[in-house]
């Protein structure tokens, strides 16, 4: 009875594999509608502030722009930093990164706030300093 | 019995993995990146004004300073050094006395002091026993005002 329904066992379940790689496979892979898959899959961060001291910290509102004709669900949001003087390190500013779910419709944006610190001990140079910061994110792009 | 067991497993099993590729199906992994800056501000210099202290400078004598701070910054910071400037001591009773004033520091300057000082306000302090007169003093510096030229430093206190 075994030896008989071993192979409808293993057709199943392989086809089961076959299935599940094919849609992964969509994932990574596929297109979207449009021509242009990049843009369906990537969102656009922006936001700065000023007014930054040693010692203080201040809150940056970061827009979330999803430029897909679907919805966005982002879930994680960091920036790195960086100094445009050798007078002031780059580790004098540090921007908290963000978890937790920010849905963003289509063609739309969001803001979400991330706490951006300088440190106390920051010096003299980097007052009036101008910090580049890169933001980078990821989330989900839903159908 | 056991062949029920068998089929049931199968059946999870192949519905599971559907499950698995519709989810994948569903959702598409999304990256985003951007720029922005953040700006540091740039500190205002404190200033400082002389005050009148009560009298108690004579040849011979030590004496304090008040000195009031004034913080124009928008974040608080702690006066932590007061200097002499290479500026002499005058006074408000002439050139007489500003010629031979007889006042100098007393003590170990620079001053280490540790001195608050809130956002966008001033403070005024009493240094003790820091200034001296001596026999030199002319005359005419009798109830004399003596302005002592300092420089102070400090750091954001946020």
């Amino acid at each position: 009875m075994r030896r008989t329904r071993s192979p409808l066992v293993a057709v199943l379940l392989g086809l089961s594999l076959v299935l599940g790689s094919v849609a992964l496979a969509g994932v990574f892979a596929a297109g979207p509608d449009t021509s242009d898959a990049t843009t369906q899959r990537t969102f656009w961060i922006s936001g700065k502030v000023r007014g930054l001291y040693p010692g203080r910290v201040k809150t940056v509102k970061v827009t979330v722009r999803n430029p897909s004709a679907r919805r966005l669900r982002v879930t994680r949001l960091a920036a790195t930093v960086s100094s445009t003087t050798a007078a002031c390190p780059r580790r004098a500013v540090r921007v908290k990164p963000w978890r937790g779910e920010l849905r963003v419709p289509p063609h739309s944006a969001r803001r979400v706030r991330l706490a951006v610190r300088m440190r106390p001990t920051a010096p003299d140079g980097c007052q009036g300093i101008r910090f580049r910061l890169r933001y980078h994110g990821k989330g989900i792009v839903l159908r | 019995m056991r062949g029920t067991k068998r089929k049931a497993t199968i059946v999870v099993a192949f519905v599971g993995a559907m499950l698995v590729a519709s989810v994948a199906l569903a959702a598409w992994l999304a990256s985003g990146t951007g720029s922005g800056f953040a700006k540091a501000t740039t500190a205002q210099s404190l200033t400082t004004s002389a005050n009148t202290p009560t009298a108690d400078l004579y040849p011979g004598a030590v004496g304090d300073l008040e000195i009031t701070i004034d913080n124009p910054n928008p974040y608080p910071v702690q006066v932590t050094q007061i200097a002499r400037t290479a500026d002499p001591i005058v006074s408000d009773a002439g050139a007489a006395c500003d010629a031979s004033t007889g006042v100098s520091t007393n003590g170990a300057w620079p001053l280490v002091v540790a001195i608050d000082i809130a956002a966008g306000s001033s403070t005024t302090t009493t240094l003790n026993n820091v200034v001296a007169m001596d026999n030199t003093s002319d005359d005419s510096c009798q109830g004399a005002t003596f302005t002592v030229p300092v420089t102070v430093s400090g750091a954001s206190n946020a």
